[in-house]
This record gives structure tokens, C-alpha cells and sequence, in this order.
């Protein structure tokens, strides 16, 4: 906001003490009449007025610069306004007083409504990251048990448990991305990230009679390894889910793009800017009624966290392919 | 052999886990006084324990500081809460290894025998399977019979020692391309085919015809 000229303060201050104004004239009025009443001169009457008005005008000169300060500082708080109460004027009148008075009753209930809210929401966390722990206990049970067997519906109960955990996992992937970060950065070995990703949906892949491309090569990343398995699993967990024949291809390319590419059914070439929106399903999504718009939105979110950058690319009905650009770069912002 | 001791509240789990590790030839004790690991510690004295990390009374990390004061022995945590800062907190604290919940048991299997490789002296303990006289050495992946080496690939390896730790039992298709896929063979379905045939008429040259059986609509299996 630009400052206010000091004319306009001036407006300002002459509007708020009109009622000066208006009295004065009504003395002048009132005087003028006795004088005139009683025969006087003139000239007394507008020597008398003169000298009251220089008295006006060099008291209301002070009391203008004054007002003038008082009002830029106000100006100031007002676009610089914080959650505090200190940084408010000291009163100088007890009509200022009860208003100041009014602010900090109501910063109070605030306050207090706030911190009630950040509890519940701290205390929802809490009871979702210890819920996420306590089914992993289940799961791996079941698993055991499920391991002992090696039939038809074993297997695909396998299957299906599997995707219980990946969605426990990005559960306690979402609270932990919204609030305190859980990252160590360091130089990785990229092919055994990949390879544990691989390992995990194997089955996936061997259910559905999808082949697997991968050429192992010898590079090293900065990067936090938890994080980077989270976003290659969610490009890999789609691929496996888009596609019905053919293969998924992973690359490393020179310039350190990692690339997973499928032959599935493709993006739409409108849904293409927006898949890594929150809570875009798209047409796949849509046809396929089992994605939340979640998977893509959290590996874009994991990738800024991580100072990777994320892209699309896809021709309708030939397949997909997302790229992770993994070189460093300068911190701009 | 060796004595392996479980720390896990959940006793369903952890007789899960007892179980998966007695398989390959292990005694495997699980603690039941969350009170006092130390007394169950002492009293079956073990070369590896398995600990879980939020545990009744004392957590993990307390009772893995307590067993470090009198003994050296490799401890592998094994927890939900696998966090950067708890896999970091466990190492520190002492641990060798961390086991994320839920827990893969074929990488509870890998991580285990891995780290009791780099505790103990493995050697004169050699782990093998047999069956009809021929010997898989799963260190070397030679397969011997009557004296007489059989050379196999890394794929026909795999593939025999998972049929031979399911001896007696069929083992599909797709379970023997997932363990092929977990060696990062990526195999599709006829390589798979091929594989199999070339190990047979291999098993069939050294003397050994119709080892591995075909179970028609599941997969394969050599018989007990």
C-alpha cells in the first residue's frame, strides 16, 4: 500500500474534528450578535477572534502533526498485521482504550479456538499414524500365513493384501508429507532403489503377464531413498494397473531422468497437465473407478520435497511414460 | 544351526515368525516376560535376536541398550514405525539390522542369514539341500551327484532350490517367476518354459530322470 499523502491526513483530521469548526463559527455567531446588541465595536470583536483563532491554529498545528504520526504508524500495523497484540498504539483516550480492550477479548476467544483445533488435529494425526502401525501387525500375520500355501487363492489374496499395505503406506505417507519431515539425503545408489521397487510388484506384474524391461546401470543420485522408493512405486503401481498387454520399460537415461514407461491405454491429451492435481481421476481414472486421484498428486508433492521434478508424457491408446528428473539444481527461491 | 530369540508382543506374529525360521533349521525362542528380556536372554543365551520396538513396559531400544551392556550378539529390529529416524535411532542404539512391518518373509529370511553370515564363521557349515543323493549347495550354487558337478545357470539354480525347499509340495508357475523376478531376471512365461526343460534333460543327463514332476494347471514339484 502506498503511504497517504499528508493532504489527505489532513482531510481526514479536519473531518474528525468538525465539531471545532462548527462551535467556533457558533461563538463567532453568538459573539458578533452581543456585540452588536450591545453597540460595541467592530474591530474588538475581530481582534479578539483573531488571536483566538492563531491560538486554534498553532495548538491544532501541534495537535495535527501529532494526529499525522499517530496515524501513519497505524497505517503501518494495519498492513503489517500479525497475531499479536503488542504491536498495537497505547491508548490515549478511554474510547481507545475500549476498543483495544474489544481486540483483546476477541484475540483471546481466538485463541483459545485455535489452539483446540491444532490439538484436534494433532491428536487425529497421532490416532491415524498409530492406526497405520497397528495394521501392520495384522497384514504381516497375514502374510506369514498366506506364504504357507501356494494355490490360486493364496496367491491372489496375496495379491490383495498387498494393496491393503500400499494403501496403509500412502496413508502414512500423506500425514508425514503435510506435517514434520522425515528426510536424510545422501548419495544413493539409483539400481538397487529400482530393483527393491521391482522386487515389490512382481507379482503384480507375473499376475497380469506384463514383462519388465530393465537395464541395470551403474549411478549414483542425491536423494532420500525412502522417499524416492514411495514415487517409483506409485509410477510403477500405476503402470501395472493401466496397462492389460505388452511391457513396462525402465530407463536411467545419461542425464539422469528416470523414466517408467508402459504400453497401457494412454492419457488423454486434456488430462495430461492435470494428473498430478490432487484428486484428479481423469478418464482412466474414471473408467477404472478405483483411483482417488491421490498416487500422482503424492508423487508430485514427493518430488518437490525432494527437489526432483516430475513430467508426463503419453499417447492415447500406445501407452504412458513419467519421467523423474533427479539432477540438482540451484534453490532459486 | 543356531538359537534365534523373537521379542514380539504379538504372539500370533511372532509364532509366525518362529515358525518361518525353525524352517530352515533354526531354534528359535520367543520371549514372554516383557518385564525381564534380560532373564529370558540369559536363560536361553542366543546367537540373534529379533526385536520389536514398541513393546509392553520398556520399548525395543531399552532392552536392546541393556542386552549391548553384556553381550555383543546381532540384533535386528523389526517395527512398523520405519521412518528415517527410527531406522537411524535403531542403528545407533546398537541394532544391526532393521525389518520394516509389515514384514516380507523372504527379506526377514535374506536379512537374517545375512547378518549371521558376517557374525559367525559360516565355514564347515555349508547350507545344502538334497534329494535323491544330489546336493544343492546353496553357497556356491553347484549342484553335485555321484561325485560329479552339474553346472547350472543362475536361473536353473533358482528354480531348483525353491522346488527342493517345497519338496512334496507343487510350486506354481507364478511363484517360481516371482522368485526369478526377485534375482532381478525379469522371465516371461515361455522362458520360464525353457528353463525348466533345460534343467530337466541336465538332471536326466547326470542320472536323474523325471526329478522334477509337472502338475498339470498348477506348476511343478519334486516329489517326497
Amino acid at each position: 500500500m502506498k503511504k497517504e499523502s499528508i493532504f489527505v491526513i489532513f482531510i481526514k483530521y479536519v473531518v474528525q474534528h468538525r465539531y471545532i469548526l462548527v462551535l467556533s463559527a457558533a461563538a463567532f455567531i453568538i459573539c458578533a450578535a452581543v456585540f452588536f446588541l450591545y453597540g460595541l465595536e467592530s474591530e474588538g470583536l475581530f481582534y479578539a477572534f483573531g488571536l483566538c483563532g492563531a491560538m486554534c491554529v498553532a495548538v491544532g498545528a501541534f495537535r495535527f502533526a501529532h494526529y499525522a504520526v499517530r496515524y501513519r504508524e497505524r497505517k503501518k500495523v494495519i498492513d503489517n498485521i500479525t497475531l499479536t497484540a503488542e504491536v498495537l498504539q497505547k491508548p490515549e483516550t478511554p474510547l481507545e482504550e475500549d476498543y483495544q480492550s474489544m481486540i483483546f477479548a476477541l484475540k483471546k476467544a481466538l485463541d483459545e479456538e485455535i489452539t483446540k483445533k491444532d490439538s484436534d488435529l494433532r491428536e487425529g494425526l497421532e490416532y491415524y499414524t498409530t492406526w497405520v502401525h497397528q495394521i501392520k501387525t495384522p497384514i504381516s500375520v497375514m502374510r506369514m500365513i498366506l506364504e504357507g500355501e501356494d494355490t490360486d487363492e493364496h496367491r491372489e489374496l496375496s495379491l490383495q493384501l498387498f494393496r491393503i499395505e500400499q494403501y496403509v503406506e500412502m496413508v502414512l505417507n500423506y500425514i508425514r508429507l503435510g506435517g514434520g519431515s522425515d528426510f536424510v539425503f545422501k548419495e544413493y545408489e539409483l539400481d538397487p532403489i529400482i530393483k527393491r521397487a521391482v522386487h515389490k510388484f512382481a507379482p503384480q506384474f507375473i499376475r497380469k503377464h506384463i514383462g519388465l524391461k530393465y537395464e541395470s546401470r551403474d549411478i549414483k543420485v542425491i536423494t532420500d531413498e525412502k522417499w524416492l522408493s514411495f514415487m517409483i512405486e506409485q509410477l510403477l503401481s500405476n503402470a501395472v494397473k493401466y496397462t492389460e498387454k505388452g511391457q513396462v520399460t525402465i530407463s536411467v537415461t545419461d542425464d539422469l531422468f528416470l523414466k517408467i514407461a508402459d504400453t497401457g491405454m494412454g492419457i488423454a491429451e486434456e488430462d495430461l497437465p492435470r494428473i498430478f492435481e490432487k484428486g484428479f481421476t481423469g478418464y482412466n481414472g474414471r473408467a477404472d473407478k478405483k483411483s482417488t486421484g491421490l498416487g500422482l498428486y503424492l508423487c508430485r508433492l514427493t518430488a518437490e520435497r525432494l527437489s526432483h521434478r516430475i513430467y508426463a508424457e503419453s499417447e492415447m491408446g500406445k501407452g504412458s511414460a513419467f519421467l523423474v528428473d533427479l539432477n540438482r539444481y540451484e534453490v532459486t527461491e | 544351526m543356531y538359537k534365534i530369540m523373537i521379542v514380539e508382543d504379538d504372539s500370533e506374529l511372532a509364532s509366525r515368525m518362529k515358525k518361518k525360521i525353525e524352517s530352515w533349521g533354526n531354534e528359535v525362542y520367543c520371549a514372554r516376560d516383557f518385564g525381564n528380556i534380560i532373564g529370558d536372554f540369559t536363560g536361553f543365551d542366543p546367537h540373534m535376536v529379533l526385536m520389536d520396538i514398541s513393546l509392553p513396559f520398556y520399548n525395543g531400544y531399552y532392552w536392546c541398550a541393556e542386552i549391548r551392556k553384556i553381550s555383543n550378539v546381532p540384533i535386528i529390529f523389526v517395527s512398523s514405525a520405519s521412518d528415517n529416524m527410527n531406522i537411524v535411532m535403531a542403528m545407533n542404539m546398537g541394532g544391526d539390522d532393521f525389518i520394516a512391518k509389515p514384514i516380507d518373509p523372504d527379506v526377514m529370511t535374506a536379512k537374517i542369514q545375512a547378518v549371521l553370515r558376517r557374525a559367525y564363521d559360516m565355514a564347515g557349515k555349508i547350507p545344502i539341500l538334497e534329494h535323491r543323493g544330489a546336493v544343492l549347495n546353496l553357497n556356491d550354487a553347484s549342484l553335485t551327484y555321484n561325485g560329479e558337478r552339474i553346472e547350472l545357470t543362475k536361473n536353473e539354480f533358482r528354480i531348483l532350490q525353491t522346488l527342493l525347499e517345497n519338496k512334496g509340495k507343487a510350486v506354481s508357475r507364478d511363484t517360481l517367476m516371482i522368485k526369478l523376478w526377485q534375482m532381478d531376471s525379469y522371465v516371461e512365461e515361455n522362458t520360464l518354459t525353457v528353463n525348466v526343460t533345460r534343467l530337466r534333460k541336465k538332471l536326466a543327463g547326470a542320472g536323474l530322470p523325471d526329478f522334477i514332476a509337472t502338475k498339470v494347471g498348477i506348476g511343478y514339484i519334486v516329489e517326497q
